[in-house]
């Protein structure tokens, strides 16, 4: 039955039975980056994206990058390629006659800034709770999961939006509030892949030369994760990002005068008709970023599958 | 059967009192509404007087008993604001959010369903990855923004549609094809990898061997088992479209459970905040109940137990 099954499948086993040729290490992640080439130019983007956020401060020193709080009261709402006084202004000005492309470089810092350091959080509240569920089962399991079930049932953008408007704007309150209604999805994913692979042979190895449980569930169980993890952080760093954009966009996020892409859009709506590029160019990278960490997110997914995996790498090596 | 609804109704009992308890709590941190109802020379003793008749000044937990004795007997309150029990109030902005809602739905699984299809006949194709790439792009735009872009090129600059407003087709347009993309975007992989798994199974080849047409193949055989993955994604976009189109319904003045909410935050009506979040909560609740029973309905070998 199983012979059939695979054989319907029009894929070339043949590159998957043949071993390794001898001393040849196995491909490394950036070897299988490189060889998809969409997923490599959404890498660089996030790459490129991340220095320009890193160095806003030192281009601004520098004079590459015009101030992003000046304003110039006389150059208000200008079109991209605007020359004032201030220097050329690559994606034009805003209503206040500020840089529109420093903003958005500084507004980067803050988006991707609230996005990473919720993913940190929600990621290890999930994965421990994940952990212990899944390991330890019985008693302590259900109480888990039953508390992932719970908070799967509220209304998560409504209930954020009340307890940043009762806790008071600010980005660490909203990076809390992100953090603790986004744990769920990783939970359940950590519980469902450590159950099976507590399971495995070289689990029961390392019971068997009297591992301690610390020691299996960190040195046996979390490395087996690490795949299935980072295709999970790569789509939840988008959506944290939207929702981010989302409440900020609300006024219950960022709060001037900092800049974050969803504040700029809402603070451009009012001049949509007048001025396209105040809300066009900061929803291009709210969406560029997130096409870019949904499309790692499946090319790591791809990756894990071993029979595109060797297609891939077959494809690049010359014959 | 009856015993797994009946203990699901149970457990979502918990959520609903797990949820009060915190919207309750987090609801009284938002501010003195006797002094936002008051005008701004009121006296000290005005303030007391409003605070009591308000019934704000008691200890917290007395005042959760209260709100918890009023629950039990159906009663969510008063809207501080309007003078309208505040799930009437919930339940009047219903319609406009469930036809915000269906019509999203709708519109993304007519696009979605044939589109994902049709790549996953040929894997690969160009049409495949055209498909793929237009989908995950659906999926990153923020919806809002799409909004915005809407609004500024289809009614400000082209003038085919009005910018806001609540009524007939003509308003419903622009919101719809503004969430749509998100959603259309999910469902197209959804329906791409659930008939791609599909298309190898074997009774596919028995289908074909019958002589069966090409097209009873597909619906028939294909698509009636590809349903279920499909299924579960839908419950999961009806819950999202139910609690998350807030900021859609804002940039359009959409008058539905959103922009209610919205405005009763701004205004302190703790009333209604509480009804509107608990009234989203039982829907998500239904609807996730009625998924996994259609779930049962479709496939002979489910058996809750």
């Amino acid at each position: 039955m199983s012979q059939t099954d695979t054989a319907s499948v029009p894929v070339d086993l043949s590159a998957l039975e043949a071993e390794p040729a001898p001393g040849r290490r196995p491909p490394g992640m950036l070897a299988l980056l490189v060889a998809d080439r969409i997923a490599l130019f959404a890498a660089l983007f996030l790459v490129l994206i991340t220095l320009a956020a890193l160095s806003a401060d030192l281009m601004v020193r520098w004079g590459v990058l015009i101030d992003p709080l000046t304003q110039n009261l006389l150059g208000r709402n200008k079109p991209p390629m605007f020359a004032s006084k201030l220097g050329l202004h690559l994606l034009g000005t805003d209503q206040l006659g500020r840089d529109l492309l420093a903003r958005l470089i500084f507004g980067a810092r803050i988006s991707l800034g609230v996005g990473a350091v919720t993913i940190v959080i929600s990621g290890l509240i999930g994965v421990t709770l994940g952990l212990i569920a899944g390991y330890r089962g019985g008693r302590v399991d259900d109480f888990i999961m039953r508390l992932v079930d719970i908070q799967m049932g509220f209304p998560q953008m409504l209930l954020a939006l009340i307890i940043i408007y009762a806790a008071g704007p600010s980005v660490t309150n909203l990076i809390l509030v992100l953090a603790l209604t986004r744990w769920m999805a990783i939970a359940r994913v950590t519980r469902a892949t450590t159950l099976s692979l507590r399971q495995s042979l070289f689990v029961e190895a390392a019971q068997s030369l009297g591992a301690g449980h610390l020691r299996i569930v960190l040195l046996h169980i979390l490395p087996n994760l690490s795949s299935t993890l980072l295709i999970l952080v790569s789509l939840e760093f988008g959506r944290v990002m939207l929702s981010e954009a989302g409440l900020s966009f609300l006024g219950m996020g960022i709060q001037p005068p900092d800049a974050s892409w969803g504040l700029m859009l809402s603070q451009g709506r009012s001049y949509l008709g007048t001025a396209w590029w105040l809300v066009t160019f900061p929803g291009l990278a709210i969406a560029l970023t997130t096409l870019a960490t949904n499309l790692l997110a499946g090319w790591a997914r791809s990756v894990n599958d071993p029979i595109y995996r060797k297609r891939l790498l077959a494809a690049r090596r010359p014959r | 059967m009856a015993r797994y609804v009946l203990r699901r109704l149970v457990q979502s009992l918990f959520v609903l009192a797990g949820l009060t308890i915190v919207v309750f709590i987090v609801t009284r941190q938002i501010g003195d509404v006797a002094r936002l109802m008051l005008p701004i020379d009121a006296t000290e003793q005005q303030y007391l007087q409003m605070r009591a008749m308000l019934g704000v000044d008691d200890p917290l937990i007395v005042q959760f008993g209260r709100y918890a004795a009023d629950l039990l007997r159906g009663d969510f309150g008063m809207s501080l604001w309007q003078s309208v029990p505040a799930m009437d109030l919930v339940i009047s902005r219903f319609p406009a959010t469930a036809i915000l809602a269906f019509a999203t739905l709708g519109f993304s699984l007519f696009v979605a369903i044939p589109v994902g299809i049709l790549a996953a006949l040929r894997p690969g194709s160009l049409f495949d990855r055209v498909a793929t790439v237009i989908s995950i792009f659906g999926l990153s735009v923020p919806p809002f923004w799409l909004a915005l872009m809407l609004i500024s090129v289809l009614s400000l600059q082209l003038g085919w549609f009005r910018t806001s407003g609540y009524g007939g087709v003509e308003f419903l347009i622009l919101p719809v094809l503004a969430i749509s993309a998100q959603c259309i975007g999910r469902l197209v992989q959804v329906v791409r990898t659930s008939m791609l798994d599909v298309l190898t199974a074997q009774y596919l080849v028995t289908a074909r061997s019958k002589g069966l047409f090409e097209w009873t193949i597909l619906v028939g055989h294909a698509l009636r088992n590809a349903m279920l993955p499909i299924l579960t994604i839908v419950g999961d976009e009806i819950i999202g479209l139910l609690n998350g189109s807030v900021v859609i319904e804002i940039i359009f003045g959409w008058p539905g459970i959103g922009k209610l909410t919205i405005d009763a935050i701004e205004r302190r009506d703790f009333a209604v905040i509480q009804a509107s979040v608990i009234f989203v909560a039982i829907m998500v609740i239904v609807v996730n109940l009625l998924i996994d029973l259609i779930y049962a309905w479709l496939d002979p070998r489910i058996r809750y137990s």
